[in-house]
């Protein structure tokens, strides 16, 4: 065993220039599509106000109000170019008599846009409330104001307006109506950048098997040029072989995940937590499932052709099954519950999850290592059993 | 009792007999070859002795004890050298042999000993630094079959060392086989290549589908012709009349032409036969450019035996 260790340690050295390629390059993308959920896009919305009233400028007031837009107040050829262009997902005219129109609930928003998005209806509902809003401020001034001359009371009607709707509006936003209260089972408290950081582990796991499945492409070679065999017809035995090339490949796989680990947090800022130990404890389960779970797919398959079609598959379907690219919270489908329970992902992903985002600590480690093991044992003697019997 | 036998072998791969219940033996220091056209099952016979196929049926014997039940018997004191270059591309020359040196226990000066002496044998120690990929396909095949005989194994297989290599170092890898037998290397030796077999080989097995067709001595198996000579007749034409009426002379064997050459086995050849196949091309008025009258040889028995010949 410890000839076939060598072996493949020297031929890991002798690639040392792919190893480290693929290494930035699993930092780099992991830190890009992390950063990718980072980011705070906001749509472009252009509004064309024709009508300066008190009326459409309220309801521009509104439009302005909200954090998940942008807004643009300009002309109307100017918000058609951006809307044809892209720039701007929609406009938003307030034709001039808007007001007038409006007090005799005739009143025309015109809505332009080349294609229907989640935004579009965000748009709408700001409009439906701020009418809605605008209503119910009216309703409250006219009462009060017959209310007022009944009673024969003096009133500047302007500034009761102004009044009624400051009212209004400081209500609305108070939202005093209930509080909500949530908690986090144990009193542990999400992280702020909880869902980054989902991604950024996922991301992490589904590289990780990238680089391990290569180190299985040489066992795969071996096979296509008869050194494999001439190994099996040497005096070294057969488990010495698949273990040998299991010890070498989790050991490379794990430096590659410990620079990962290591290198996006001092390169790139990526916060792995306080429990950096841990996490690669779990990892380095993680790869030891990975590991033989390759050599069970290198028993198997012949030419790298196989294996190379077979290994996107496998990655990316699992890495998906197993909450890489979503976090299984949103998943209803018990079957697709189960077969994440299967994935290795599923296990490491969530007990790094704990540590990382919930500031769980390293006991909670202690079960997903070892159905991790035990998932690389099995495949382990999977594997081993394929080779026997197809040497 | 031999140094190696094999009784009754078979092997399947799904519909497919690769080898169908072969028998045959090896007595130390021998070269035995195993000699058949593409899929005859010489690889398949020499995987399952080396231990890395198992056989349906059959016994195989080495030094008395059973390879299938120990396979670690032989193991150890075999040396295989496969078609394929087992080699590893991005390593040295030294880098392999010690690997492989290593695969079979050897270590420290020993180790370092046995690759300068092989790299010698097999006529590489100027290049033993370099990458085996910038090699020459003669300088691999002769790497190849140095990482087989580190260890100095009693018994060693060679499954078609040669194929698409130089004449050079065709004949140093023949020389090389040589010289080990010498040394008292037993050689169990494959190849589709008649001359190669011929010149290495005092035991022959023929193969041909899976089937030992004929084994012996090669003077055993020419013997098996009897008075066949094979004719070789180059001609100005051919045509199927011609052949017709050469095949159905008296004590004519077998026909076959490859373009202008007719090629005639004839049993118990007389000068008179002989001299009634060349009245025949002339009354066919066909021009006579030239006439070989060729010893019987293994590519003869082989025709002899299957009707086709050994490249087809």
């Amino acid at each position: 065993m410890i000839t076939i260790l060598r072996i493949r340690l020297k031929l890991y050295i002798h690639e040392l220039s792919i190893f480290f390629g693929l290494l930035a390059m699993s930092i780099l993308f992991t830190f890009i599509f992390g950063a990718s959920f980072k980011s705070n896009y906001k749509p472009l919305i252009c509004i064309v106000d024709q009508d300066q009233s008190y009326l459409s400028q309220t309801f521009v007031e509104s439009l302005n109000y909200n954090t998940t837009i942008k807004t643009l107040i300009t002309d109307e050829e100017t918000a058609s170019k951006h809307v044809k262009s892209d720039k701007a997902i929609a406009s938003i005219l307030f034709e001039k008599g808007f007001n007038d129109a409006f007090n005799h609930n005739q009143a025309k928003v015109t809505l332009v846009k080349t294609k229907d998005i989640a935004e579009i209806y965000l748009v709408k509902n700001i409009i439906q409330k701020t009418a809605f809003t605008i209503n119910h401020d009216t309703l409250v001034y006219n009462s009060t104001l017959n209310y007022l001359r009944q009673n024969e009371i003096q009133i500047n009607e302007k500034s009761l307006m102004d009044s009624i709707s400051k009212t209004a509006k400081d209500s609305w936003n108070k939202k005093l109506t209930y509080h909500l209260n949530s908690y986090f089972h144990n009193h542990y408290v999400a992280d702020e950048n909880a869902t980054l950081k989902h991604y950024l582990i996922g991301y992490a796991l589904m590289f990780s098997i990238f680089f391990v499945f290569f180190g299985i492409g040489s066992i795969i070679d071996e096979k296509r040029n008869y050194v494999w065999q001439r190994q099996i017809v040497s005096p070294i035995s057969r488990l010495s072989v698949t273990t040998g090339n299991m010890i070498a490949t989790t050991f490379m796989g794990f430096l590659q995940i410990f620079f990962m680990v290591y290198g996006g947090k001092f390169l790139f800022g990526i916060d792995w937590g306080q429990h950096d130990l841990s996490v690669l404890i779990v990892l380095t389960a993680f790869v030891f499932s990975t590991t033989c779970l390759g050599l069970l797919i290198a028993s198997l398959v012949k030419t790298q052709q196989q294996l190379s079609s077979i290994v996107p598959i496998i990655t990316v379907g699992t890495s998906m099954l197993g909450g890489c690219m979503w976090s299984l919270e949103m998943i209803d489908s018990k079957i697709l519950l189960f077969l994440a329970d299967l994935t290795p992902q599923k296990w490491a992903l969530q007990s790094i999850e704990k540590m990382v985002i919930y500031g769980y600590g390293m006991e909670i480690i202690l079960l997903p290592i070892s159905i991790l093991i035990l998932m690389g044992i099995v495949y382990l003697l999977l594997a081993w059993s394929f080779t026997r019997k197809r040497a | 009792m031999s140094f190696l036998s094999v009784e009754n072998l078979s092997k399947k791969f799904k519909e497919v007999t690769a080898v169908d219940g072969i028998s045959f033996s090896l007595e130390k220091g021998e070269i035995l070859g195993l000699l058949g056209p593409n899929g005859a099952g010489k690889s398949t016979t020499i995987s399952m002795i080396s231990t890395l196929l198992r056989p349906d049926t059959g016994e195989i014997m080495y030094e008395n004890t059973s390879i299938l039940k120990k396979p670690k018997r032989i193991q150890a004191q075999l040396g295989y050298v496969p078609q394929e270059i087992a080699l590893y591309p991005t390593l040295s020359g030294r880098e392999n042999l010690e690997f492989w040196g290593r695969a079979y226990g050897l270590k420290g000066s020993h180790l370092k000993n046995r690759v300068n002496t092989i790299s010698e044998i097999i006529g590489i120690k100027e290049r033993l630094k370099d990458k085996v990929k910038n090699y020459s396909g003669g300088m691999k095949r002769r790497l190849n079959i140095g990482a087989a005989l580190l260890h100095e194994p009693e018994l060693i297989i060679m499954d078609e060392p040669t194929v698409g290599i130089d004449p050079q170092s065709r004949k140093h890898i023949l020389d090389t086989v040589l010289e080990l037998n010498k040394q008292g290397m037993t050689v169990i030796y494959t190849s589709h290549y008649m001359e190669e077999v011929e010149y290495l080989c005092n035991k022959i097995c023929i193969m041909d589908k899976g089937l030992i067709i004929a084994n012996g001595t090669k003077d055993e198996l020419v013997q098996m012709l009897n008075d066949r000579k094979k004719i070789n007749i180059k001609v100005d034409q051919v045509n199927d009349k011609v052949i017709n009426t050469i095949r159905n002379l008296k004590n004519v064997d077998n026909v076959l032409h490859e373009d202008t050459t007719i090629k005639v086995t004839m049993k118990n050849y007389k000068q008179n036969t002989f001299k009634e196949l060349i009245d025949r091309l002339s009354e066919a008025q066909i021009t006579i450019h030239s006439v070989a009258v060729n010893e019987p040889n293994l590519e003869a028995v082989f025709l002899h035996l299957t009707g086709r010949e050994l490249r087809d």
